[in-house]
């Protein structure tokens, strides 16, 4: 999708997510903030002309399916490969906590929330908005 | 993981789906509506000893030992219908399809063209019927599967 298409999709779940209860909704939040951090990294990517708006992430395995892989690697910055990380940070809590028996801790959800907050800064600082 | 498990996963994901507005918050729901449908189906996969692993999709059938019931099969259905929608819906990858000269559609293909179409009352409403749906199904073919074991208590 295009940029903007990407933020507003951002935009519309982060309302759906902000009225949801941390302690009783994690399950939702997280699968939320995994969708909403998507949107933003592949609106940032697009805008930079990282990636063709055609070519979207779903997850950040995806990267490695990326049609000139090395040279994509090598054009993001430091901020850009963290934002990347702290998304494998939200993916690695949706397996045990959404997919799987984990039980909740209000720590993991500060940790999802914190991601979501880091990508969300650097992508809208790299697209201007 | 134990069918009991994956219910009461599924009971705490449909909690927050009743909290959910249809049309402002029509992402989520179709979200909340996969998520848990699928714990359903992996307990029903279990149930049947399918599979002991946790697919997360319902094309993951490189997962299963023997095949699944008819039942099973047909209560799959709803989940795959839910698991099309929200390519589309919360990602906006649209599939591409093949249509003959009257513009039927002959067939669905591998591709999707990148584009978010608007809220469809009438989409979020069928999912919302397909899993209410796959829940009965996939409930009745767990059976006793459900069961939390007393000694876990």
């Amino acid at each position: 999708m295009k940029t903007i298409e990407h933020v507003e999709k951002a935009n519309r779940i982060e309302k759906t997510i902000i009225k949801l209860d941390p302690e009783n909704d994690q399950e939702i939040i997280v699968w939320g903030l995994m969708h909403i951090c998507s949107h933003w990294l592949n609106a940032a990517l697009h805008y930079m002309g990282l990636t063709e708006w055609y070519w979207d992430i779903n997850h950040t395995s995806f990267l490695d399916s990326h049609p000139d892989k090395k040279n994509f690697y090598s054009k993001i910055d430091k901020e850009f490969r963290d934002s990347l990380n702290k998304m494998l940070t939200i993916e690695n809590i949706r397996d045990p906590y959404v997919r799987g028996r984990a039980d909740w801790e209000p720590c993991i959800i500060e940790k999802a929330f914190e991601a979501y907050r880091f990508i969300k800064g650097i992508s809208k600082n790299a697209i201007a908005i | 993981m134990k069918p009991y498990l994956h219910i009461r996963r599924a009971k705490r994901i449909e909690a927050t789906l009743k909290k959910l507005d249809i049309e402002d918050d029509y992402e989520m729901v179709i979200e909340a509506c996969m998520l848990a449908l699928t714990h359903y189906y992996i307990a029903a996969l279990h149930a049947e000893g399918v599979t002991l692993l946790d697919p997360p999709h319902s094309v993951s059938v490189d997962y299963f030992n023997t095949k699944p019931s008819l039942e099973l099969q047909n209560a799959t259905k709803t989940l795959s219908f839910i698991e099309e929608i929200r390519k589309p819906h919360l990602r906006g990858q649209i599939k591409n399809t093949n249509r003959d000269q009257s513009g039927h559609i002959t067939m669905l293909t591998n591709t999707y063209t990148p584009q978010a179409p608007p809220y469809d009352h009438s989409v979020v409403d069928k999912c919302l019927k397909y899993f209410e749906e796959g829940k009965i199904k996939f409930i009745n073919i767990i059976g006793d599967a459900a069961m939390q074991p007393e000694w876990l208590i």
